[in-house]
């Protein structure tokens, strides 16, 4: 049966996992630490949304940098240059 | 003489190595593309971690001048993306430092982003109705406050590891802290904007 905690304050198992859900994310855990978040998933619902949130948070951001620049930014890098190598 | 040293590790090589080697050697198109990279680089971090357009054009001018005085007594192409970083980050707090404070006007990732096309809103929603046209809207809004409500330098990490795609050791070089000082802070970071984007 799946745990949904819904209590306020999360259970102190997940307290303890939460400082690593930043590196199971990033595929930085060992296997071992790995299987241990795995296997408290299972059964813990606010984990498992916690880690979705937070992939897609870093999801957004990346796409965000991957913006190009506004056309006026483009337009004033481009006007520098022309200037700079002018002189 | 010029120096050119090539690292075989290729620590921080990327694109930026090669266009500095080449605009170092006289070749002018790479030298314009290293110039377009350089202050595309200085506008983004501007925007997304100092603030303001006239801060961002500022140090677009600035990093433009410094990057063309660097190709001209390049030692290490592959030093220059973590010089640039450096420079820029310091351009910022410099124009910090002199206003005595965080920029009154919050960014807007409007002003960052092109628009749907390439921005944040054209992938996180399947649809284009005008629905989802105004939620990815709504969604850019909250993800530009919850950035500026971030430390200043919470958000330098946000920005090199996240949106520039370098890593821990990277940004840990070009910040000058420990790894485990990126990472926690990152983490921190992390569990702060996922809090104000979906728990709102």
């Amino acid at each position: 049966m799946t745990t949904t905690h819904r209590s306020s304050r999360p259970p102190v198992e997940c307290l303890a996992l939460l400082g690593e859900l930043s590196d199971y994310i990033d595929d930085e855990l060992s296997p071992r630490e790995r299987r241990a978040i795995d296997v408290h998933c299972r059964d813990c619902a606010r984990c498992k949304r916690m880690i979705a949130g937070l992939r897609r948070t870093v999801s957004l951001l990346r796409r965000a940098g991957s913006s190009r620049l506004t056309p006026r930014a483009l337009a004033r890098a481009r006007a520098n240059i022309a200037h700079l190598l002018k002189n | 003489m010029r120096i050119v040293t090539i690292r075989p590790d290729g620590n921080l090589s990327d694109e930026y190595a090669g266009l500095v080697s080449a605009a170092g050697a006289g070749d002018r198109a790479a030298l314009e593309g290293l110039l377009m990279k350089a202050q595309a680089v200085a506008y983004r971090f501007s925007r997304t971690v100092c603030g303001g357009p006239t801060d961002a054009e500022d140090v677009m001018q600035d990093a433009l001048l410094k990057t063309f005085r660097y190709v001209r007594r390049i030692r290490d192409p592959h030093a220059f993306r973590a010089w640039l970083y450096r420079t820029v980050r310091n351009a910022c707090l410099m124009k910090r430092r002199r206003k005595s404070g965080e920029p009154a006007r919050v960014l807007s990732l409007d002003d960052v982003l092109p628009g749907e096309e390439g921005g944040i809103g054209g992938r996180v929603s399947a649809g284009r109705s005008p629905e989802a046209l105004a939620a990815n809207a709504a969604l850019r809004r909250r993800l530009s406050k919850s950035l500026q409500a971030l430390p200043p330098s919470y958000r330098a990490i946000v920005f090199l590891r996240e949106m520039e795609g370098l890593s821990t050791k990277q940004v840990a070089g070009i910040l000058k802290i420990s790894e485990s000082n990126v990472k926690m802070r990152l983490h921190r970071a992390r569990l702060f904007l996922r809090a104000e984007l979906e728990d709102r």
